[in-house]
């Protein structure tokens, strides 16, 4: 089925405008629109579905309260998304001195059960996998794999140096390697 | 290795990247309720302005209900002066001044002593037409107040004959002078004895002979009119008036000059008070000069939310604001009892602490890498010996860092004084333009075990001008009529923030306690 491109634009224009009036049930709308991507990239950068429903609240209140804001330039996913992964970012610097500094021989790796496994490696595998990790390397490694930032930026945004960031993206692709070669090991 | 791991992260990409997620359905319930809680909120600041408007309305209005009633106090007070004066006047008839007409000189000279304080000696004397008697008229100036007029009261009613009772045209809006119609004897060579005296408290005549004939002038007009009643001044001016001589001749009085009326009294009496009214009328201007103790705040407003560099509520809670103050002159120029415009010259100094935090190396404007401060005015960067060439992310620990703020500020108010004795209370409203003229910061920075004191003398990211709203209220008071003590409470919020692509924008706001003394120039 073939979608017209200029009027699902409207629609979400429309939406968008009526969110900006105030009308609470378009907001829902929008809400149940963008909520399913909008978790699992909060997901990605929680330990677990509480936190992640956290920041989502955060998220959608913040979009709401800045949609005067938004100049249709861009995507509007693309700037949703942008303003949860601010949330995310927000989240763990504010927990961040409450993160101890990981030793990667220390880290032990959560070993996937075999209920959990779909088709090997499932999505919900590979996410809980993700959300093991230690939160700053969770955190690098979400900026720099899904949302293609340098470790220069990721650097500024989180204010370490360029060097810390690529240390800590290193020993997270470690850490995750062997939770993968753990999980294939028990699929066997 | 290397490709294992390369690997890992498109496993990942390609596995997360569309993945979807329900998140449990109380959480829009709970959004729904965050949002009923900021649309309070968002109510409440919008009526908030309105609020404001509001209190200042009041404001106005109390001032000028106490006005309103300071002004009628004194308008009753100057009537009972007027009329216990009236009462004493007298009536000179020597002082009435008058030349005849063929012979060209003065058969009899009357005058009207009026001694009347109370109405400021503006007394109406004023044209006399010529249009009685065809030839002859009467051109006569006459001082005469409300009170005074009452006391003309036409004696010889019982002819009514060619007698034109004239009424002041003001008609019903001028009750003094209704209660006070003037009836003339208007007959060519003909004495019908129509006369007028001037009732004192024992009904002194003015002239047995003098025939008055007055006429209505319909050129008075209903602004002169009110004018005159406003001032509690009958206006008789332009009454025509015949008179014949007392001697009974039948002749009718020349028309004079007005210049030519001589009522000396009244004339020293006026030049008397015009003189001592000269000598005491105080100036426009004055000058205060002022000290004042500043309460001062920010309000921070969120300009860009998705920015990941500030935050209000963070800088919020990590800033003090320290000592502010306020000194300067200020200038008002009066421009009537009431109202007056002040502007002038002020100096403001702000002082705000942020605690102690970690600072980050970032690239400065020049591209540069340096530790960056940031603060809610704006951002500052520091490059300590021991650590002359960091890394983007390297951090310091920042002590204490203090930034402080100069403005040279210009207001302009409007400003509404009531006096009472030796106390003046006034309300003000204005705006005030502020100009940035030292932002700096001073820190001390520190790295295992380096200190080093840091002084940034150009604060980055601040407008060089911002403007603020003024409202506030004084009181005075006078030692002498040269000098007062001033003592106003002002508030001082601002219009527009104070720095610039900002991602929290910040909006100073102080209350001061003005100490000033005032002195008329």
């Amino acid at each position: 089925m073939l979608v017209n491109p200029i009027s699902t634009l409207d629609k979400e224009t429309e939406l968008i405008q009526s969110c900006i009036d105030g009308d609470r049930y378009s907001q829902s709308k929008l809400y149940e629109l963008f909520v399913p991507k909008m978790f699992a990239v909060c997901l990605r950068y929680s330990k677990n579905r509480e936190e992640a429903e956290e920041i989502v609240q955060e998220g959608f209140v913040q979009v709401f309260k800045s949609l005067r804001s938004f100049k249709k330039e861009g995507s509007f996913e693309g700037w949703i998304r942008k303003i949860m992964v601010y949330c995310c970012i927000k989240h763990f610097r504010s927990k961040a001195k409450m993160h101890p500094v990981v030793n990667i021989e220390s880290v032990t790796v959560v070993e996937i059960g075999n209920e959990e496994i779909i088709s090997r490696l499932g999505k919900k595998e590979l996410l809980k996998m993700i959300q093991a990790l230690p939160p700053a390397y969770r955190m690098i490694f979400n900026l720099y794999v899904f949302e293609g930032m340098k470790h220069r930026e990721i650097a500024a945004q989180l204010g370490i140096s360029e060097g810390t960031s690529k240390s800590n993206f290193f020993d997270a692709k470690i850490i995750l390697q062997r939770a993968v070669a753990n999980s294939l090991k028990i699929a066997k | 290795m290397d490709e294992d791991l390369h690997d890992i992260e498109n496993l990942f990409r390609n596995g997360l990247e569309d993945n979807e997620e329900l998140p449990s359905p109380k959480l829009w319930n709970n959004i729904d309720n965050i949002l009923d809680k900021n649309n309070l909120i968002s109510i409440t600041k919008k009526y908030s302005s309105l609020k404001k408007v509001a209190v200042l309305l009041l404001f106005l209005l109390l001032g000028l209900g106490i006005y309103e009633l300071s002004y009628r106090h004194t308008t009753e007070a100057v009537e009972k002066r007027n009329n216990s004066r009236s009462n004493t006047e007298t009536i000179n008839k020597d002082n009435i001044t008058a030349l005849l007409p063929g012979t060209q000189s003065q058969k009899k000279a009357e005058s009207i002593n009026i001694s009347n304080k109370a109405i400021k000696d503006q007394l109406v004397l004023n044209s006399v037409s010529n249009t009685l008697n065809q030839k002859d008229s009467y051109n006569k100036n006459i001082v005469v107040d409300n009170a005074l007029a009452d006391k003309i009261i036409p004696v010889n009613k019982s002819k009514p004959d060619n007698k034109n009772e004239l009424e002041n045209n003001a008609g019903s809006n001028a009750n003094a002078v209704a209660d006070n119609n003037i009836t003339s004897k208007n007959k060519q060579g003909k004495s019908t004895g129509s006369s007028y005296k001037v009732q004192k408290q024992n009904s002194t005549p003015l002239g047995a002979e003098q025939q008055t004939a007055l006429n209505n002038d319909p050129e008075l007009n209903n602004q002169q009119t009110q004018l005159l009643k406003r001032l509690n001044i009958i206006p008789v001016d332009k009454i025509r008036m015949q008179l014949k001589d007392s001697a009974g001749t039948g002749k009718l009085l020349q028309p004079i000059a007005v210049n030519k009326i001589s009522l000396p009294v009244e004339s020293k009496n006026i030049v008397a008070v015009n003189t001592k009214n000269k000598g005491s009328k105080p100036s426009r201007f004055s000058v205060t000069l002022f000290y004042s103790p500043d309460i001062a705040w920010y309000r921070l407003q969120e300009d860009k939310p998705d920015n990941q560099i500030d935050n209000s509520a963070e800088i919020a809670e990590s800033e003090q604001h320290e000592f502010s103050s306020t000194v300067g002159a200020l200038v008002d120029y009066n421009l009537n009892k009431h109202w007056s415009l002040q502007s002038g010259l002020t100096y403001s100094n702000t002082s705000i602490i942020v605690l102690p935090k970690t600072i980050f190396a970032q690239s400065d404007n020049a591209g540069s890498i340096k530790y960056r401060i940031n603060t809610s005015s704006g951002y500052g960067y520091v490059l300590p010996s021991f650590s002359s060439n960091p890394i983007i992310g390297d951090s310091l620990y920042a002590f204490t860092t203090t930034h402080k703020l100069n403005y040279i500020n210009i207001p302009l108010a409007l400003k509404y004084t009531i006096t009472k004795g030796k106390f003046s209370f006034n309300g003000m409203a204005g705006f005030s333009t502020s100009i940035l003229t030292v932002g700096k910061i001073e820190t001390t920075v520190k790295k295992g075990f380096n200190n080093e004191s840091e002084v940034v003398n150009k604060l980055l990211g601040l407008k060089n001008i911002y403007f603020s709203g003024l409202v506030g209220l004084g009181l005075d008071y006078k030692f002498n009529k040269k000098m007062a003590f001033s003592f106003a409470p002002t508030l001082r919020f601002a219009l527009n923030s104070i720095n610039k692509d900002a991602p929290v924008k910040s909006y100073p706001n102080t209350f001061g306690l003005v100490l000033g003394l005032k002195i008329g120039i």
